[in-house]
């Protein structure tokens, strides 16, 4: 296969929530598109809108307008067999791998369970060798769960058998929801190592949604920032974590705490450095917060462009913002 | 600067221990740490390894079915352990108070960010006449405008109910302040203020911290000394910069290898082998060695104690 084809295409996503009466736009206008094989963070804050993007991909938040196409087929998420078939290519792990399993089933009966729905193997020894090669993979043993229920788990073994119940069914893309926040550190490498090897092995298209920029920077080939649900940059994650051309990414990377590198901790980080009628006012959604901020910025909102090859950003003034670090 | 100052805090020889159905749990065993007044004394671990039960210690707020077994707390001249009921009230928020991680816990939902201040501030001290002046006074020192005086918790973001926390565990003097994972549950960005608001006290205030996290960067952001703890014990102890530059420890180091750090590139992070022992029938010996790259039959035998090595305090027998 070729392994530039698109595999997941995003088209003016728009999600809306009614929050007490006042419409929400979670996820506000999104594009994106993902090739076959790559390993695509979605960073943000909470409220950003980038577990709610995620969900939205596989239908768990119900897009009000724009598109979602899986290998050239267009998702109609009211049609009950769409999303069967959306299924069959796109599985989710979720961050809390306790409640992600049924309590009453063994953790191989909810593995092999979306095998019988999908009707796979009609072969009951051949699912059985299947689910075996899975657990292998992310690095269980099938005859030790056998018995096994989710409460005799750790956390981490847990959020393997998650990753493996997802991937029974050989979907094309993965959608992981901040799959390690609730682990402990030192668990956390194994499952990272674990969705890397998997990408190269399986090839298998991955959308990792984090608030940890670090963790991004090492699995991602390529991160998206967003902010109040709109992408505000994109690129190649090397270059977006050491040339960043949008002010909020740069605000973001100051703020992670670097275990080796000497950090100043005077900066301003409040926000509302302007005041601004956010009923109103239809500039630049970072404008309050933004530390640069020019005139154009209060009169539209910018729109993502490409500053360098592969690296966009939506900014007025992005190269601005480089030069200001 | 924490070697010259006099220790605020002495823990000698602690050990708090749970009992259980399945038997008695040791979550701290054998501690001794001095906390010296003026410094960030960072205390890292994963969950389960003691760090909150040895923070809890010197409150005696040790939750129940939590016990102290032996050793003992001292703050400056009173011995925290045998303190009357009477005085334990006061020793409590007047000398050491704690702030926690979900702020909105710690906050009356329906009373204002003032009201809570000062009530506060009347229950220790009848005397208090001029709270009003006084609240705008903490709020402004935790970096929040007054006009939040007014608001009730629900009103605030997280980053500000969490201000509005650290402020109310100021508002009698307290010479020490706990801060158990104050800013997990809060975004990156509201996280660096937090921090720097914890620093900027230490620096205009003379305020010491003990910062409890399981995050090793996030402390060496700010603290001046690590412990780190593993499995009920402190397994290493030092100032921050020797901690995280060539630690000594191997589950320190191990540590140190298993979170990505921005902006390395050519990093390849691993995690630790197996899984923390249980602290009802823990390992012989050394309490990591099952999970230890450097095992050598000693470690499986005898425990080793804390000791000084050539850059920190270390509890491992390859350093002697």
């Amino acid at each position: 296969m070729n392994s530039k084809t698109t595999v997941l295409q995003v088209n003016d996503l728009t999600v809306q929530f009614d929050q007490e009466g006042r419409l929400v736009k979670a996820v506000d206008h999104v594009d994106l598109e993902l090739v076959h094989g790559e390993i695509l963070a979605l960073v943000g804050e909470s409220g950003s809108g980038k577990t709610t993007l995620g969900r939205a991909i596989v239908g768990l938040a119900r897009p009000n307008s724009g598109s979602v196409i899986i290998d050239g087929v267009k998702v109609d998420y009211r049609r009950a067999g769409d999303l069967r078939l959306l299924w069959r290519k796109v599985q989710m792990i979720f961050q809390d791998p306790y409640s992600a399993f049924d309590p009453l089933r063994t953790i191989v009966e909810s593995v092999l369970l979306p095998l019988h729905k999908f009707g796979i193997f009609q072969n009951d020894t051949l699912a059985r060798e299947h689910v075996e090669r899975v657990l292998n993979s992310v690095g269980l043993n099938y005859n030790e769960l056998e018995s096994k229920y989710p409460h005799e788990l750790s956390g981490g073994q847990r959020q393997r058998a998650a990753i493996a119940r997802a991937l029974v069914v050989s979907p094309r893309v993965l959608i992981a929801d901040e799959p390690v926040s609730m682990l402990d550190v030192s668990l956390r490498a194994g499952i990272l190592d674990i969705l890397k090897d998997l990408n190269e092995k399986n090839g298998v298209t991955v959308v990792f949604v984090t608030h940890d920029l670090a963790v991004a920077q090492y699995i991602s080939d390529r991160i998206a920032v967003m902010y109040k649900g709109k992408i505000v940059e994109l690129g190649s994650s090397t270059e977006v974590v050491r040339e960043p051309f949008h002010p909020y990414t740069r605000l973001l990377l100051k703020s992670v705490p670097r275990l080796k590198a000497k950090q100043e901790w005077r900066f301003r980080t409040d926000s509302g450095t302007r005041a601004v009628d956010l009923t109103t006012f239809t500039g630049c959604n970072f404008y309050p917060r933004c530390p640069i901020g020019v005139d154009d910025c209060t009169r539209g909102e910018p729109r993502l462009q490409e500053v360098k090859p592969g690296h966009w950003a939506a900014c007025y003034t992005p190269l601005l913002a480089f030069a200001e670090s | 600067m924490s070697a010259n100052s006099a220790p605020l805090v002495e823990i000698h020889d602690l050990t708090i221990a749970y009992s259980t159905p399945r038997g008695e749990l040791r979550a701290v065993e054998d501690v001794n740490l001095s906390v010296f007044k003026g410094e960030i004394l960072g205390l890292v671990g994963e969950s389960g390894c003691g760090k909150s039960t040895l923070a809890s210690a010197l409150l005696r707020m040790i939750p129940v079915p939590g016990k102290i077994v032996n050793g003992s707390v001292r703050f400056g001249e009173i011995d925290v352990i045998s303190l009357r009921q009477d005085d334990l009230r006061h020793f409590r928020w007047e000398k050491v108070s704690m702030i926690f991680q979900s702020a909105m816990n710690a906050l009356d939902p329906v009373r204002t960010v003032c009201s809570q201040i000062t009530e506060t501030i009347h229950e220790h001290n009848s005397m208090g006449g001029e709270s009003l002046d006084r609240v705008k006074q903490l709020l402004e020192s935790v970096g929040l405008s007054p006009m939040h005086m007014y608001s009730y918790p629900h009103q605030l973001s997280g980053g500000m109910r969490q201000r509005v926390a650290i402020a109310l565990a100021l508002c009698l003097n307290p010479q020490l302040l706990i801060a158990d994972e104050p800013t997990t549950a809060l975004d990156v960005v509201v996280q660096a203020g937090i921090l720097t608001t914890l620093k900027d006290l230490q620096e205009r205030l003379g305020l010491t911290v003990v910062l409890i996290t399981h995050d090793l960067s996030l402390a060496a952001a700010i603290c001046d000394r690590i412990a780190v703890m593993y499995a009920g014990k402190i397994v290493e102890l030092g100032e921050t910069e020797k901690i995280t530059v060539r630690p000594e420890h191997p589950y320190t180091e191990a540590l140190i290898n298993s979170v990505p750090e921005l902006g390395d590139t050519k990093q390849k992070i691993q995690g630790i082998a197996g899984s923390p022992p249980s602290l009802i029938s823990p390992p012989t010996g050394c309490r990591f060695h099952p999970r230890c790259k450097y095992v050598f039959e000693r470690c499986m035998q005898h425990e080793p104690s804390l000791v000084r090595a050539n850059r920190t305090d270390v509890a491992c027998w390859l350093r002697g």
